[in-house]
């Protein structure tokens, strides 16, 4: 279901520090996020169509997790280090960065402490996201009730950070 | 013995770091695809990955489960660890060893790494 055409009225997204960082000092402070108008809370529920790895509590606590080091895996950690670098190459590709700037970026994300991932998270008006959603055709087996949506270059002026626990 | 970063050799950086983004987003999904009906490769118009990092990915993928003689829906957490582990070693050392200028700049980004206010408008 488009972003336009459901009624809840607020989106959450869970972001790391050291994102937030790198979309303000290298993207011109736009911001690439994964969203849901679920934060969550009945996985249960038949109301609730995404999976809990997908839901912004979950995604938030298990970074915090990771970086108070409860968890000696940090594969989120991994993971976000490595979205981050995916994201820098993806940028040099479009020629929006340099490459002194997609190398700094690389640099930063294999250096950057678990400390600096501490999580963010984010609170989207609907109808301000709405111009930035623009998604990829997908086969016709992705569920049509799916309630992840994917922003790009989304302004900083366009979303509350708050903090949980 | 065939290795992980064997299947890479001769593609491009863009395609191979996207096609481990994409692999790394199957292992860690792959529970949840039947029920939830997800497209690991979803994502937005700029960064969709190109036929050859998805054929790429499929590659891995395939290279994964018949190692481990499973799907990866049914690894449990240590299989799951140790792939990563593996994706990671190879991954994170795709790049070329960067001049002491960009450290330099790097290193300072680090340094200077805030936790933004909470709220809007972090000028």
């Amino acid at each position: 279901m488009s972003l336009k055409d459901i009624s809840h009225p607020i989106l959450y997204s869970a972001m790391t520090t050291l994102a937030y960082n790198i979309n303000k000092k290298y993207y011109e402070d736009k911001h690439y996020m994964w969203c849901t108008p679920y934060f969550g809370s009945d996985f249960d529920s038949p109301h609730f169509t995404v999976p809990p790895s997908s839901s912004p509590v979950e995604i938030y606590n298990t970074l915090k997790k990771e970086v108070e080091g409860a968890d000696h895996h940090n594969t989120k950690i991994d993971l976000n280090r490595r979205g981050i670098r995916k994201g820098a190459s993806i940028m040099l590709k479009l020629g929006k960065i340099t490459q002194d700037a997609h190398d700094e970026i690389v640099y930063i994300s294999k250096n950057a402490k678990d400390q600096h991932f501490r999580p963010l998270l984010c609170v989207i008006a609907r109808l301000e996201a709405v111009p930035y959603y623009q998604k990829v055709d997908v086969k016709d087996r992705a569920n049509p009730l799916s309630h992840e949506y994917i922003l790009s270059d989304l302004p900083q002026s366009a979303f509350d950070i708050i903090r949980i626990g | 013995m065939k290795k992980l970063e064997d299947l890479v050799q001769g593609h491009e950086v863009i395609d191979i770091r996207s096609a481990f983004y994409y692999l790394s987003r199957y292992l860690k999904q792959a529970d949840y695809f039947t029920e939830y009906e997800k497209d690991f490769f979803e994502d937005d118009y700029q960064s969709a990955p190109s036929d050859i990092a998805k054929d790429l990915t499929f590659s891995l993928i395939k290279f994964i489960e018949e190692s481990a003689g499973k799907k990866a829906e049914e690894f449990d957490d240590e299989e799951y660890i140790k792939w990563m582990d593996i994706i990671n070693a190879v991954e994170s050392n795709l790049d070329p060893e960067p001049s002491d200028v960009v450290k330099r700049s790097a290193d300072q980004v680090i340094d200077e790494l805030f936790f933004p206010e909470l709220g809007k408008n972090n000028e």
